[in-house]
């Protein structure tokens, strides 16, 4: 299975260009021969929406979604944006496409509230980690701080996923002699997620400004052996593609059977 | 931690490539023609003169607002802009701010001072308007910080591309983008008036004063904890209290909250929202 990562400019609170601007890149992926294509957190509208939440959430229906749900026809599609339930909770949500219908829809769990983020004056939590098959692999969605959190990898781990995906908009901050601080950060733990749990690891992050803030870009891969297979460049929009080889975790799992060992009920208190 | 052993160097390459792209990026969302700049012949104008150039192709003007002649600033904003093959659009305050100073009976340096900023803001504002081009700011973190800027005077920009950077920090920036020597090692001056030194007024130079503020700031260091890393207790408790007098002037005003949505508490839009 051949995934793409369309690291993306999402421009601010137009929904209808946004649109336009994933069916370009969605076009772009099935000429490349991919089989699923991902875009970072909030991809159809930015991020600090503050005010602008209740104008730009999507739902319950999703009828406004119906090109890219129509383009899912012949190829996955992970598209990110607010969404509003039936009872008015909005949420950080990102859906998983696949032949018109959602197959997984995952709600922020971790929307941070600390320094320059302010996710929960806006949004309600998520409350589930869910591992659904895409019909080729087990996958499991985080977005953005959910994968700062262990245990929300490990429970999708768990539970048997092996391929997960994280849209995210992580900011710049703290630029040291050697770069960009959050960038090693990040890559030590795509790698070591990746590598502990033998799977597939994606990170997809967004570019651009927002009111002074840089969202860095950087996407990164790790196979389940810890190696990054993909790096996306920094601060610019770019599309990238690369290879999920279901023997590649068998042989991993196969080489240090650490899910064999697992030993779930230390989990449970007392 | 030793004081000594305290580091601000970055990536210079990344930070020149983040500040590029934000002013090309905020120029375009806004459809601004390009940008204007206070030229002084310092070195925060100078690497914000050149920076904006290369971010907008040129796109760029230069505005020089000098006091009197003092022959070191005009050969610097000179030098600058004849790097930049653009020309220097001056207009000397001293005529205006004399009358002003004179007929308000206006001494103290400090109210000048401000009076010099504030006009210089006018005329950039007005430049902006002739071109509909983007104020672009000059400040930098050490001075915001400290308030070592005039409240709605030379910090009043629309963007402020190295308003995150400590003057030290700005120094090194300077160094790889070809501001010219004689600007890197000349005395910082926020010329408020004739002779000025930032450095001297403030009290403590700056690599000492952006090595308190780093970890004040971007650390969460507590005063104690500073002043065990080697700085001088006085010195520590001078610049916090410094930061804290200045917090009025990181905002623009308040406004008292009588209905159900106010702007600046819960009327939350970033500015984006607009276009």
């Amino acid at each position: 299975m051949i995934a793409g990562i369309a690291q993306i400019k999402p421009i601010f609170g137009d929904l209808y260009r946004n649109i336009e601007k994933h069916l370009s890149y969605i076009n772009l992926a099935r000429e490349n021969g991919a089989d699923l294509i991902i875009f970072p957190e909030m991809s159809l509208t930015g991020y600090y929406l503050k005010d602008l939440t209740s104008e730009l959430a999507i739902g319950p229906d999703f009828s406004i979604l119906k090109p890219i749900f129509s383009a899912s026809k012949d190829i996955d599609i992970v598209v990110s944006f607010p969404e509003r339930d039936e009872a008015f909770n909005y949420y950080i949500t990102s859906v998983y496409l696949r032949n018109q219908n959602i197959i997984n829809l995952h709600r922020k769990v971790y929307p941070p509230i600390n320094g320059m983020f302010d996710d929960l004056k806006d949004f309600k939590r998520g409350e589930t980690f869910r591992v659904f098959s895409n019909e080729f692999l087990n996958c499991g969605m985080l977005i953005c701080r959910d994968m700062w959190h262990a245990e929300a990898v490990t429970a999708l781990a768990f539970k048997g996923a092996k391929l997960i995906i994280v849209p995210s908009a992580v900011p710049l901050r703290s630029i040291s002699e050697s770069g960009p601080s959050i960038k090693g950060f990040i890559e030590r733990s795509v790698k070591f997620y990746a590598e502990h749990f033998s799977l597939y690891f994606a990170f997809v992050n967004r570019v651009g400004f927002e009111e002074g803030v840089c969202f860095y870009g950087g996407s990164t891969v790790a196979s389940p052996s810890g190696e990054i297979i993909l790096s996306m460049c920094l601060l610019e929009e770019e599309i990238k593609f690369f290879e999920l080889n279901k023997r590649e975790i068998e042989r991993r799992i196969n080489t240090l059977p650490l899910q064999f060992e697992e030993k779930r009920d230390l989990l449970k208190d007392g | 931690m030793d004081k000594d052993k305290i580091s601000l160097k970055q990536d210079t390459q990344f930070v020149l490539k983040v500040i590029i792209n934000f002013i090309k990026e905020e120029i375009n969302k806004y459809s601004f023609n390009g940008g204007v700049i206070a030229l002084s012949g310092g070195l925060d104008s100078s690497i914000v003169s050149i920076l904006s150039y290369q971010a907008l192709d040129g796109k760029i003007r230069l505005l020089f607002m000098p006091y009197g002649e003092s022959s070191i600033a005009t050969k610097d904003a000179s030098s600058v802009a004849s790097l930049l093959n653009l020309p220097l659009e001056t207009y000397n305050l001293k005529e205006i701010a004399d009358k002003i100073f004179l007929e308000r009976k206006i001494d103290d340096k400090l109210r000048r001072g401000n009076i010099l900023a504030r006009l210089r803001m006018s005329l950039l504002f007005d430049v902006s308007a002739r071109e509909k081009a983007l104020v672009i700011g000059t400040s930098n973190k050490s001075e915001l910080l400290i308030g070592y800027s005039t409240w709605f005077g030379d910090s009043a920009a629309g963007i402020q591309p190295i308003g995150d950077l400590y003057k030290t920090q700005v120094r090194e920036l300077a160094k790889c983008v070809g501001v010219p020597d004689e600007i890197i090692k000349k005395p910082p001056s926020a010329e408020l008036w004739e002779g000025q030194s930032d450095e001297e007024e403030i009290g403590i130079s700056y690599d000492d004063l952006d090595k308190i503020l780093y970890l004040y700031v971007d650390k969460r260091f507590n005063e104690e904890e500073i002043i065990n890393v080697g700085f001088e207790a006085n010195l520590v408790r001078k610049v916090i209290l410094k930061t804290k007098k200045a917090l009025y002037k990181l905002r623009t005003s308040v406004i008292c909250k009588l209905s159900d949505r106010t702007i600046g508490i819960d009327y939350r839009y970033i500015k984006e929202a607009g276009i």
